[in-house]
């Protein structure tokens, strides 16, 4: 089965670059190519492709608002955002308005390709791990501080709830419930629930209920 | 009251006698530079509404800076009046006692009224006793000897130092009738037989004050001006200041937008074309393959460069996506149009995650409120952000009807789109869960670490098999 496909981009040497590399996979179509978002839309109307490569930046309607139109209209065509950057806030914006995943334009073809094809099955393409990372991800040191939520498990552990009792207590998993218990056995310097109870009765964290201090 | 004719005698007399006859004249360009400098104050709080001047004193530096001047030409003009009084023969030692001590009074009401206060303290009743005392002693002592009229070249400021024009012009006129006075007395001659006195004093008040207050407009308008030139030059700093950093940054913005147009633009569709040409290349020539990924790595490199500049030339306040709001949006919308009692919470320190990281949650969580909506058939369904020191948690728990996490790994259907979460989840290196069992609700948990702890190999995931959903049936533990 071919899969059509249509190229929004204002830029007309990534048009070419692409319409190059996809024209030589066989199940792929290049339907057109749009240079605006309100091409794009009036495009997909025309011609029904099955996925749209999306940049985020042009002109006359960008690339959330387009997705946007696309998607509450002609929900059959799929819409793949390709980006020059992966730090662009209108990534997750896209990905809001309908897009079913995004990748960097410079991604190696049979990355694009897969992207494509599972773009056209409805599934999530994800770019895969950049390896430099522009922004910069400053590991937060190691805080002694327990969180709000940590404090919650940690009172409802003190009063003998169980994982489960704790997860349905706040309403999420008990795999979450071990992570947090996991941060707060580290942060506290224990090794079980019982130590950790004890650890933050000691330091006055949580308190025994019915005993005021 | 003396008759004119006396009076004006009688300054003629002292002119005469004393060649150099003070005037408010010459007095006035300092006294009326103060008074100046005290209106302007006036203006400036209209213009400037600045809290300064809501104390009247004169502007510091105006009068302070020369204050230690008037009170050595006081003290001075004082000494060398008595000196030479003393000093000229024909005072007797009753009028001498009396001279020296009006002389130190007058100097001990000057220490006491005049040091301690600005010499433009604008408080009435004080300046007016000070004048009228000061006043009061020098015309004292000017009754025992004329050589006490050198003290009006320090008086006449005095008074205009003091007080404002509409104050010091009588208070100066009152010392000028004084003045008169002391002349007509001293001449002994009646003001019906010689008013040139009160002529000349009439003629010199009137040249003095005209002049006062001609000076004063001329200061008044000199002190506006600087001021106002003072403004303009902080004004035109400020623009220049302000069209640099505008230039600054329209300069980044242009170079921003040039290298993502050009450089970056032309990059992609340099790897497009050498991806593209890969393809196509035959198998045999080994060389010109070896070539071409070198050339593809280079302009990948090149392009990551490219991608560096423009995040470094980005503005500074560059909108943020919120994922937190996003997600509160998705289950807002869920709880309106399905009536399901639906709410989400974010917990620990919420913080920008990378943009693969954020659209996997994003997705995940469309999927699982999608799943909710459809085959659930929950009353309330909870959806939970958690933000940890080195990794990010999802949560969304519903109380509907579960299934059976057997059958769902036999598969039928990918499991509601749980096998493809799954996939997604471990290209970031994370880990996912159900937490499920007839009629006891789902909850989907998904963890996904922060950078660097990616597994390397991207180029080929899908050499990396997806391993199977991790399923955990609910129990009690």
């Amino acid at each position: 089965m071919t899969i059509r496909l249509l190229i929004a981009d204002d830029h007309p040497v990534v048009r070419d670059g692409l319409r190059n590399m996809l024209q030589g996979v066989p199940d792929f179509e290049v339907a057109g190519e749009a240079t605006t978002g309100a091409e794009a839309v009036s495009m997909v109307e025309r011609l029904g492709p099955d996925v749209v490569l999306m940049d985020l930046r042009m002109p006359e309607m960008d690339g959330v608002a387009a997705t946007s139109r696309i998607r509450a209209r002609f929900p059959g065509t799929h819409v793949l955002v390709l980006t020059t950057y992966d730090t662009d806030a209108d990534i997750l914006r896209a990905v809001e308005a309908g897009a079913t995943g995004y990748l960097l334009k410079d991604a190696a073809r049979e990355h694009l390709y897969a992207a494509i094809r599972s773009a056209a099955r409805g599934e999530t393409a994800l770019a895969p791990a950049v390896a430099s990372r522009l922004v910069g991800r400053m590991r937060t040191p190691a805080e002694e501080a327990l969180t709000a939520r940590e404090i919650e498990v940690l009172a409802l552990v003190a009063k003998g709830a169980s994982n489960a009792a704790i997860a349905a207590e706040l309403f999420i998993s008990e795999a979450t419930v071990k992570t947090h218990l996991i941060h707060i056995f580290v942060k506290l310097g224990v090794d079980d629930r019982t130590a950790a109870v004890v650890a933050a009765l000691e330091r006055g964290i949580i308190r025994l209920p019915g005993r005021t201090r | 009251m003396p008759g004119r004719a006396e009076i004006n005698r009688s300054v003629d007399a002292a002119i005469d006698r004393r060649r150099v006859r003070p005037a408010p004249l010459g007095c006035v360009p300092s006294a009326a530079a103060g008074r100046a400098s005290r209106e302007w104050e006036g203006v400036w709080v209209v213009a400037g509404g600045d809290a300064r001047a809501s104390s009247r004193a004169l502007a510091p530096g105006a009068w302070e800076e020369g204050a230690w001047l008037w009170h050595a030409a006081f003290y001075g003009l004082l000494a060398i009046s008595t000196v030479s009084a003393l000093l000229a023969n024909g005072l007797e030692g009753r009028r001498e006692a009396a001279l020296v001590g009006l002389a130190l009074a007058l100097a001990a009401w000057y220490s006491l009224l005049a040091l301690p206060f600005h010499m433009g303290d604008d408080r009435l009743p004080l300046s007016l006793a000070f004048l009228g005392g000061t006043i009061g002693l020098w015309y004292g002592l000017l009754t025992l000897h004329p050589a006490f009229y050198l003290l009006l070249f320090i008086l006449y400021p005095l008074v205009f130092s003091r007080l404002r024009l509409s104050g010091a012009i009588p208070v100066a006129l009152a010392l000028n009738t004084l003045t008169v006075l002391r002349e007509v007395l001293d001449s002994g001659r009646p003001l019906t037989e010689d008013w040139s006195p009160v002529r000349w004093g009439i003629l010199s008040a009137t040249l003095g004050i005209g002049f006062a207050v001609w000076i004063t407009r001329i200061i008044h308008q000199s002190v506006e001006r600087r001021q106002l030139i003072e403004q303009l030059q902080t004004t035109r700093q400020e623009l220049a200041e302000a069209e640099r950093e505008a230039g600054r940054l329209a300069e980044r913005g242009r170079l921003a937008r040039e290298i993502h147009d050009t450089l970056a633009q032309g990059l992609i569709s340099i790897v497009l074309l050498l991806e593209a040409t890969e393809d196509a290349l035959p198998p045999v020539s080994a060389t010109a393959r070896r070539h071409l990924e070198q050339a593809l790595r280079t302009a990948r490199e090149n392009l990551g460069e490219a991608r560096r500049l423009v995040w470094e030339l980005r503005p500074e306040s560059l909108a943020t996506a919120s994922l937190g709001e996003a997600l509160q949006r998705q289950v807002q919308r869920l709880g309106e149009e399905t009536g399901i009692a639906a709410s989400a919470t974010v917990t620990g320190r919420p913080r920008q995650l990378p943009a693969d990281t954020e659209v996997a949650l994003l997705r995940i969580a469309q999927e699982a409120l999608a799943n909710v909506r459809k085959h659930s058939g929950a009353s309330r369904m909870a959806l939970t952000l958690s933000y940890m020191e080195d990794e990010t948690v999802l949560d969304v728990r519903d109380d509907g009807v579960g299934f059976d996490p057997e059958q769902c790994r036999a598969g039928a259907g990918g499991g509601y789109g749980l096998r493809g979460m799954n996939e997604r989840v471990h290209e970031l290196g994370g880990r996912l869960t159900v937490e499920t069992s007839p009629g006891k609700g789902t909850t989907v948990a998904v963890s996904l670490p922060e950078a660097g702890e990616v597994p390397a190999g991207p180029a080929t995931p899908a050499a990396a098999p997806a391993p199977a959903v991790a399923l955990e049936a609910e129990e009690a533990r």
